[in-house]
């Protein structure tokens, strides 16, 4: 009986092993049975059979096993099989391979750099239900920050938060400056990116703390003078030190507690990617304003002046349409609730827009389309490598054709056969994919260092899911594409020929030769496509910016602890002094926006005491010494010069096309700008030259002496210093001076000005840096696929070759007709490729600058591609060709 | 070559007996080995089913469950078509085993 128990509690498991436990039962009771009807007695039967039976545990897992062991020793035959087929061939094994990796691996990366652009959610609880609010227009009598489709006043703030009904939370965030925030902690002072937010910030996102706590109401409504760590910042300047928490920092000279340091993925929901370090309650002191603008006199808290960022999380079961409806007349009725009486005319229409808080937030759409078209170009250089692949394997298996049709004209079923092709693609599938994985791990650290971002693109497990998925797909169609010719072999014909000649159908060559010519149409479109981008960065490189940017070091240094006009007007006078007397320096000047940062300020226009209430003219406050510095060019009057302080008659400074646009082109010396009890003179005139950005259309603009600023705002200037050498070269003994001057200061977004106008085009120069190195991939990837054709050819053609050179033909006849060949093949690809170029550029009209869509220059580049493709392919196998042995040809035959 | 090796005989002796006895539980086939063979041979249990299982997953055998004579419940073995086939197979393989072993025993 034991026994029995003991064979019952093993084979508990499975109900196969149960059945297998039932069978052996039977079998001991029977051959029990039969030993006690010879007369043995029980017991001593029992103790028979056991012996007999041996092992029982051994037994049973062998049995269990046998089905097993049989899958997986196929399986292992198949894979050794596969192997050796591999080393037999190792060319083809690493042509295949690496193709296959950098088919995947581009397509890999651009996926994950789409993933982390445009598609991530926030590492925060549930962030498919948060949402950036955004609007169209802005109510009149309304200031902004310039970025006036995602900020809100606090009016607008206040309201939106009481409505419980469909937002759960109504988070508000704004950055402390428009660059970085000083902060000191212990003697050293560093520029960080500090940001200010409501009191439900952390919870409200819901955001894991990492030590201490997050913000509550109180905070916000007292405005307590705490602070936030990033994990980052905690780990880069703290060594991720819990003893941080209870510490004080200085912001901007403010004294701040820490308090809590939030979770080691979260980095903020700044745009763009931007890491933000700490995080302080809303503030309302006047060192502490958002955007770092305390000097227009307004301050979050004015409802009138729109600064707050808005992020929203829906409530569990409200949608977004339900949650617009509800919010966007709330939004209105706020909106123009505080804007005075005194606006007249008509409000333009407002409306509430919510966007879903995923990738890099409001600067998604910077990024959607170039993206996109990325996604396809590599789609298309995949597109080639596979068929490349596909061809490849087809030429290998029509050699091991007779050997798939004699096996299954001998009766081997197919299944096996197929299962053997089966593990051998996915044996090169899986190599391709696991370096084209490496490939992209390494090419997604540089695309984040290239397009400047802050994020890491690197990719995470839904990449892997997209790899895995692609790759497992090319090898089901690699392995299914050659089963389907061998199966399809005409049986009788592959055992007759020879066996160094397998047959070489009429119809395998025509597939072939449309294969190459798709390649080569796909490689047309992608070789335009990049000429179109080069030639967009081209362009803004060919800008003329109106100034000598590229001898002009930008930086900004704000003082830390200066504190009133007269102070700062005395520091920045001393540091423009002593940067002057440095060797090497041909001028100093102060901007209050530096041109390239795509910041600016801009004011109604009001010219001789008439006021144009549709039209802006864009302003700068800045340093005597401001044209000649920058290298702008002075064609009447003359600049802002030192004489033109607060005492001082009020002066401006306009650009030609202000001229031309307001004064019909006569000298605007001695016009009168602005309100006309405050109006300010027109001194001079200087040579249009860009603002904001390399591509802007020509602006009305106007340059105001800072020294003469009718408000005493005691703005933060921008320093922009010109050299007689290399700017940078010059950097460490600026930060010198610097030092000598304000210790705390530290130095912000050190450049040169004309790297500072090639930010503003960063992702186009990024665009034509990967369009062309994809369009050379494709072409590449089209050369080695014709090479492999012609080659073939060539190789099959070997007796009519010997044949026509036997009867007359010359070395460069032979040379020739592969040339021909080729080039018919290009001909042919560049009829159905052009096109498809000319259509598909209509998808990237948008991104292209100072050209048409359909460029001829770019239709030129790409077809001379193909050609010069077409002809480096043919070479050697034209050359092969053309040594052709006639003797030795024919005596083979 | 074919496979002569053991595993083959076995496979061959339970195919052989299944052909000739019809329907048969392993308990069975043991016996009739046994008794056919007039004790020469007998087939160890630890063998016999591992490979019973391995030929019904070859699609060789098929099985199901029924009852004895004295009314235990037991799993009957029968020959596939495809078992057939192989049985014929390893017949062939097996005399041309035992023609090549003779032949090597007769050289001198």
């Amino acid at each position: 009986m034991g026994m029995m128990r003991r064979l019952r509690n093993l084979f508990r498991r499975g109900r196969v092993e149960a059945e297998i436990d039932a069978e052996l039962r039977a079998h001991l009771e029977m051959a029990v049975e039969d030993a006690v009807r010879s007369g043995m007695s029980e017991e001593e039967a029992r103790r028979a059979a056991r012996v007999r039976f041996g092992n029982l545990q051994v037994m049973r897992e062998r049995t269990v096993s046998a089905d097993a062991v049989l899958w997986l020793e196929g399986l292992w035959w198949d894979m050794k099989y596969a192997l050796r087929q591999m080393k037999k061939s190792p060319g083809f094994t690493a042509t295949v391979v690496l193709t296959l990796a950098l088919g995947i691996g581009a397509t890999t990366a651009i996926f994950s750099a789409m993933n982390a652009v445009l598609l991530r959610g926030l590492p925060v609880r549930n962030p498919q239900r948060l949402f950036y609010l955004a609007h169209e227009n802005m109510p009149n009598g309304v200031g902004d920050t310039g970025d006036p489709r995602y900020t809100y006043g606090i009016n607008v703030y206040r309201r939106l938060r009481a409505n419980k009904s469909v937002f759960s939370d109504v988070i508000a965030y704004v950055p402390l400056a428009l660059g970085k925030t000083a902060v000191r902690y212990g003697n050293t002072a560093q520029a960080v990116e500090a940001v200010e937010v409501s009191g439900n910030f952390f919870s409200g996102l819901g955001v894991r703390m990492a030590a201490g706590r997050g913000f509550t109401e109180a905070d916000e409504k007292n405005h307590t003078q705490t602070a936030v760590l990033s994990y980052g910042y905690w780990t880069r300047r703290f060594n991720r030190n819990p003893d941080v928490v209870g510490k004080t920092l200085y912001v901007n000279g403010v004294a701040m507690t820490v308090i809590g340091v939030a979770g080691p993925h979260f980095y903020g929901v700044e745009s763009g990617g931007v890491k933000t370090d700490v995080w302080v309650p809303l503030q309302d002191r006047r060192t502490l304003g958002a955007w770092g603008t305390p000097a227009t006199m307004k301050t979050v808290w004015d409802p009138n002046w729109w600064t707050l960022m808005l992020m929203v999380r829906l409530r569990p079961g409200v949608t977004k349409a339900q949650a617009l409806a509800v919010m966007d007349p709330v939004f209105k009725r706020a909106a123009l609730e505080t804007v005075g009486k005194d606006v007249n005319g008509e409000q333009p229409p407002l409306k509430l827009e919510m966007i879903p808080a995923r990738g890099l937030g409001t600067a998604t759409q910077d990024y959607e389309q170039p993206l996109h078209v990325l996604m396809g170009m590599v789609a298309l250089v995949m597109l080639i490598a596979c068929v490349n692949i596909t061809m490849l394997m087809g030429a290998r298996n029509a050699s091991r054709e007779r050997e798939f049709a004699m096996r299954l004209a001998l009766g081997a079923r197919r299944w096996p056969l197929f299962r053997q092709l089966l593990t051998e693609s996915l044996l090169l599938t899986g190599a391709g994919a696991a370096l084209g994985w490496g490939f992209a791990l390494v090419a997604t650290h540089w695309l984040g260092i290239w397009a400047d971002l802050e994020v890491s693109l690197a990719p995470d497990g839904r990449v892997l899911l997209f790899t895995l998925g692609i790759s497992a797909l090319a090898a089901l169609v690699f392995g299914l594409a050659p089963l389907r010719a061998a199966v399809n072999a005409p049986v009788m014909q592959a055992m007759k020929s020879g066996a160094g000649q397998a047959t070489e159908s009429r119809s395998r060559v025509l597939t072939g030769k449309v294969l190459v010519v798709g390649q080569m149409a796909l490689c047309v479109a992608l070789l335009f496509g990049a000429g179109l981008l080069v030639r967009t960065l081209w362009n803004y490189q060919d800008v003329n910016l109106g100034m000598k940017a590229s001898r002009v070091l930008a930086f900004g240094a704000p003082p830390v602890g200066v504190t009133g006009s007269a102070a700062k007007l005395a520091y920045y006078r001393e540091l423009t002094e002593k940067l002057g007397e440095l060797p090497g320096v041909q001028g100093v000047t102060l901007a209050q926006n530096r041109p390239g940062s795509g910041w600016s300020t801009k004011e109604t226009l009001e010219l001789d005491g008439r006021v144009y209430p549709s039209e802006h003219v864009r302003t700068n406050e800045v340093a005597p010494g401001f044209f000649h510095t920058l290298g702008i060019q002075i064609l009447q009057g003359r600049g802002i010069t030192t004489a033109d302080t607060k005492g001082a008659e009020w002066v401006a400074v306009v650009n030609e096309t202000m001229a031309k646009r307001f004064l019909k082109g006569e000298s605007p010396i001695g016009h009168k700008l602005g309100y006309p009890k405050y109006a300010f003179t027109i001194v001079g005139m200087v040579h249009d030259s860009k603002y904001t950005s390399a591509n802007e259309k020509p602006v009305p603009m106007t340059w105001y002496s800072y020294l003469q600023d009718p408000s005493s705002k005691n703005i933060d200037m921008d320093v922009e210093v010109r050299t007689a050498e290399k700017p940078m070269a010059l950097l460490p003994e600026i930060r010198r001076v610097v030092r000598g001057v304000d210790p705390d200061t530290p130095l912000e977004n050190p450049m040169v000005l004309q790297a500072q106008f090639a930010k503003g085009y960063s992702i186009s120069a990024l665009m034509a840096r990967l369009a062309l190195f994809f369009g050379g991939l494709a072409a590449l990837l089209v050369a080695v696929g014709l090479y492999g054709t012609l080659a073939y050819r060539v190789n099959r053609r070997r007796a009519e070759i010997g044949v026509r050179m036997a009867l007359g033909a010359g070395r460069a006849q032979v040379l020739w007709m592969v040339l021909r060949e080729s080039l018919i093949l290009a001909a042919a690809g560049l009829a159905v490729g052009l096109p498809l170029a000319w259509f598909g550029a209509k998808l990237m009209a948008s991104m292209l600058y100072k050209l048409k869509v359909h460029d001829p220059v770019s239709f030129a580049c790409a077809a001379c591609g193909v050609v010069v493709v077409a002809v480096v392919a043919a070479w050697l196998p034209a050359r092969r060709a053309a040594g052709v042995d006639p003797m030795r040809v024919l005596r083979m035959e | 070559m074919a496979r002569n090796d053991l595993q083959g005989s076995l496979d061959l002796l339970v195919l052989k007996t299944l052909s000739q006895r019809g329907k048969l539980h392993g308990y069975g086939i043991v016996l009739h080995i046994q008794r056919a063979s007039d004790d020469l041979l007998r087939v160890e249990e630890g063998s016999l089913y591992p490979a019973l299982h391995r030929m019904e997953n070859s699609g060789w055998i098929g099985s199901e469950w029924a009852l004895t004579e004295t009314g235990r419940r037991a799993k009957y073995y029968r020959l596939t078509a495809a078992g057939r086939r192989r049985l014929r197979q390893a017949e062939g393989d097996f005399e041309e085993l035992v023609k090549g072993v003779q032949a090597v025993m007769r050289y001198s």
